[in-house]
């Protein structure tokens, strides 16, 4: 079988001249944009081989499309160990450094979409997450009638309403606070919404990501049907992974939305800006805040969700707030996946919390689920208190909900 | 080549650093350069000198080539593994160690790049004399390995002339330190001492074919009060010729680059103008103000030329310059140097020959001292023309040669090995064959030396 999905970004892959910039970021420190962090690509600081580079993934897919290397299971694995970040092209002063010009994740995703038609691919965690989506309609493989369990105590919802929470597998599931202060500070701020309860499923992110096409447009088209059912005109999502999919995956299978994709931080800010939200209790500590990738990097110029969450975090009384190495544009990615690359996740999440340290941060506050996730799984391994929190859950807290 | 080596190197570093999978070799295959793919049979990826020393050793013993590759972003063929065998990845190696502010200098593993070594004394107030720009990757060995330049060479010359000391592993895999820090008890704070020859510049600009370098010792000066830049557009390449000679002769400025106009499209600096000239100074504030006016007033006084009061610099206006070139389009690089008189006759070359071959081109200039280091960049848009971009490399090189420029690398291409005097060679051969006795290090990259 052809790699039918690849080919069209044959040009893209040929104008691949090995700069290196994928794994060092454009690191011209003469530049009015300044220094780029140390680290850039997850995958290469964890395994330095080129091979887990954007540069080296891109010339084993030139190869291919020239006929000159066969697929093994050892390069499925290593193209698996990519978290889609997005870190390989990133763009400063609106240029981009590389040649590749920002499509390497369109790259991945067509390659791996093609390996997975050939039958060599995805790897077994991707299976197993596949299935559990399948069974249950989410990740972990949790029984459906358990998807509205993470409701506040006595919160009752309408069954249609213009603005709809999606609040997602994680933190329905994993990290049920986060939606849960998401709701009440929906409540606070004035906003009615419903929810789709057993027929949200997940939003499809590992199966777009890991090339599972047929499974993906299943649990897009199901998704997509339930939102209109339930006659919202606005998605609110509390995962950068959820805002991605919904907003730029599910049109490329499911046709134009015609509902609108928000995230948890531009409605807050929203709130906030109104007067509708006003954190009146003073908490301490020092934050810093965790860019994910989908909200600033990977979806730049079209999203840039850069001022949003920090105006929520700064209208908190007592904190004070201290950027990381690597943010907005140069985000560091925060693992993103503990069940399908537990160690790259593990890896790349504790450098995250050393960049909270150098910035002499106490708290990484962050406003997506897998992030927190991840994070926090970091954090209990490390030998740090660095505490890990939703900027919805900081929110509430300063509001006393 | 045999697992048995395999074994043996997974015994030295580790087996998670040693492999030869075919996905992983065509990583390697490549750098910057429109050479390759050209694939090892094995990747090393070390993390100590140590291990270097042992993986030498052994590739030595087996007569094993091997290359060794930092970010692979010199437009050389560098990093290129020409006859298989090992490629050193030494990207591992990259701990920089506290500046020592009573020598003022640092010292680090050859690995770091470039860039990251800069932020780091930056942080700390201090700077390097050069400030370069090119790929993210570029290491410090690599850098010293093709004597890179930068803004900077005007007054500090290039790369090489930044260093006090290298530690080196030798092809048989001895640990060599050069510089003041050979010397008993002596650090590392100056390069010629009295005990001899200077030995680290064996290994300098001669691209890996000498040893692997593992450290340096790098001079660093304290961060300037002020900084000062002036650009002037040209009408005629004779008329920026004229303009560099006369900012270098006074010697005035610590960087001069001249570009011309495709060149300055390509890199997005908004001054077109037929040729560009840029000047830096630095120092102390009333300092950098006179050498910008005396600048001025010298070139004003030659009635040449035109100052460009939006002019920035270089550095500024190549943020992003890979983006400014899509459609997809590849760039490749001839380089060269030759003395400033020369500048106008080595640009109509460059241009006649890029005409006769139908190429998009651009060329910059970078001033070393009292000479120029040239990179000329060809365009092309199919993979077909990259044989064109070949042939015309090959034709530029002859007409710089016939000028009386040299090359900046010797590299594979026998004409340019034909040229270096039988003398010179015979020298060079009798250096090389006693540090590479079984001829491992960077087949292909040195002058063409008969073992």
């Amino acid at each position: 079988m052809k790699f039918e999905l690849l080919e069209p970004y044959h040009r893209w892959i040929w104008n691949c001249q090995s700069c290196s910039t994928c794994q060092k970021g454009p690191q011209n420190v003469f530049s009015p944009a300044g220094p780029t962090p140390d680290r850039i690509c997850p995958s290469y600081d964890k395994y330095p081989r080129l091979t887990y580079s954007a540069q080296g993934r891109i010339l084993a897919a030139r190869a291919f499309l020239e006929g000159t290397l066969e697929v093994t299971d050892p390069f499925v694995a290593s193209l698996y160990e990519c978290t889609l970040c997005g870190s390989c092209g990133p763009e400063r002063m609106g240029r981009s450094s590389c040649s590749v010009h920002r499509q390497q994740v369109p790259i991945f995703r067509a390659l791996r979409a093609d390996l997975v038609r050939m039958g060599k691919a995805p790897t077994e965690p991707y299976k197993k997450v596949a299935a559990s989506i399948e069974k249950s309609g989410n990740r972990f493989g949790t029984a459906k009638a358990k998807r509205s369990q993470w409701l506040p105590e006595g919160m009752a919802l309408p069954e249609k309403a213009e603005t709809l929470y999606f609040p997602g597998c994680v933190a329905t599931f994993k990290s049920p606070e986060i939606a849960r202060s998401t709701a009440k500070l929906l409540r606070g701020g004035g906003i009615t919404f419903a929810v789709l309860g057993e027929e949200e499923w997940c939003c499809g992110n590992p199966l777009s990501a890991s090339g599972q096409q047929d499974a993906f447009e299943s649990v897009a088209q199901h998704n997509m049907a339930a939102i209109r059912k339930a006659g919202a005109e606005r998605v609110l999502t509390s995962c950068a992974c959820c805002y991605n999919v919904l907003n730029f995956r599910y049109p490329e299978v499911a046709g134009d939305l015609d509902f609108e994709v928000v995230h948890t931080t531009e409605v807050l800010a929203g709130l906030i800006d109104e007067g509708k939200l006003k954190p009146e209790k003073s908490l301490s500590g020092t934050l810093t805040y965790q860019d994910p990738c989908h909200l600033t990097r990977v979806n730049a110029p079209k999203v840039s969700l850069f001022d949003e969450p920090r105006k929520v975090i700064q209208s908190i009384p007592g904190v004070s707030f201290a950027e990381m190495e690597g943010n907005g544009m140069f985000t560091q990615c925060c693992g993103r996946n503990p069940y399908e690359l537990p160690g790259l996740s593990l890896h790349t999440g504790l450098n995250r919390i050393k960049d909270a340290q150098a910035a002499g941060a106490d708290t990484i506050v962050t406003s997506c689920a897998f992030c927190d996730w991840s994070l926090s799984r970091a954090a209990k391994h490390s030998d740090t208190d660095m505490r890990i929190m939703d900027v919805t859950t900081l929110l509430a807290k300063a509001m006393g909900l | 080549m045999g697992k048995g080596i395999v074994k043996e190197l997974e015994a030295i570093v580790g087996a998670e650093n040693v492999t030869d999978e075919e996905f992983e070799l065509i990583a390697y295959s490549r750098d910057w350069s429109y050479d390759g793919p050209l694939k090892p049979d094995i990747i090393v990826t070390p993390g100590s000198t140590e291990e270097v020393s042992a993986v030498m050793k052994l590739a030595n013993k087996t007569q094993t080539p091997v290359c060794a590759r930092g970010g692979g972003t010199t437009t050389t063929g560098m990093a290129l593994p020409r006859e298989g065998g090992i490629v050193l990845d030494l990207n591992r190696m990259a701990r920089i160690d506290e500046i020592d502010e009573d020598a003022m200098a640092v010292t680090m593993q050859a690995g770091i790049t470039v860039y990251r070594m800069i932020k780091f004394i930056e942080k700390r107030g201090w700077k390097i004399p050069l400030k370069p720009k090119f790929g993210s990757g570029v290491s410090m060995a690599g850098w010293a390995s093709f004597n890179g330049v930068g803004a900077g060479g005007s007054l500090y010359g290039r790369v090489t002339d930044m260093l006090l000391g290298l530690e080196v592993v030798l092809p048989t895999g001895e640990i060599v330190t050069t510089g003041s820090a050979s010397f008993r008890g002596a650090k590392q704070f100056c390069r010629y001492q009295g005990t001899g020859p200077d030995l680290t510049g064996l290994f300098l600009n001669t691209f890996g074919t000498m040893g692997v370098i593992t450290g340096m010792t790098v001079r660093v000066y304290r961060k300037p009060e002020a900084e000062g830049f002036i650009g002037y557009g040209f009408e005629t390449a004779e008329d920026a010729q004229e303009g560099i000679r006369i900012l270098t002769e006074a010697n005035i400025s610590y960087g001069i680059n001249l570009y011309d106009e495709e060149m300055c499209k390509i890199a997005g600096l908004p001054i077109p103008a037929p040729w560009v000239v840029h000047m830096y100074a630095e120092g102390w504030k009333e300092e950098v103000d006179f050498r910008v006016r005396k600048g001025r007033e010298l070139l004003e006084k030659a009635g040449i030329g035109e100052e460009r009061p939006k002019a920035i610099p270089f550095w500024y206006g190549v943020e992003g310059m890979s983006s400014r070139l899509i459609p997809p389009m590849r760039t490749a690089c001839v380089g060269g140097f030759h003395p400033l008189g020369i500048t106008a006759a080595v640009f109509h070359a460059y241009n006649r020959v890029g005409e006769e071959h139908n190429l998009r081109r651009g060329m910059v200039w970078w001033v070393i001292n009292n000479y120029a280091n040239i990179f000329p960049i060809y365009v092309y848009n199919e993979e077909t023309e990259l044989d064109v971009m070949i042939r015309a490399a090959h034709d530029l090189r002859a007409e710089w040669s016939d000028l009386g420029c040299t090359p900046d690398f010797p590299g594979p291409n026998p004409d340019i090995t034909d040229r270096i005097v039988p003398e010179y060679l015979a020298f060079y051969t009798k250096v090389k064959k006693t540090l590479d006795p079984n001829h491992i290090m960077h087949r292909g990259m040195s002058p063409r030396v008969a073992y």
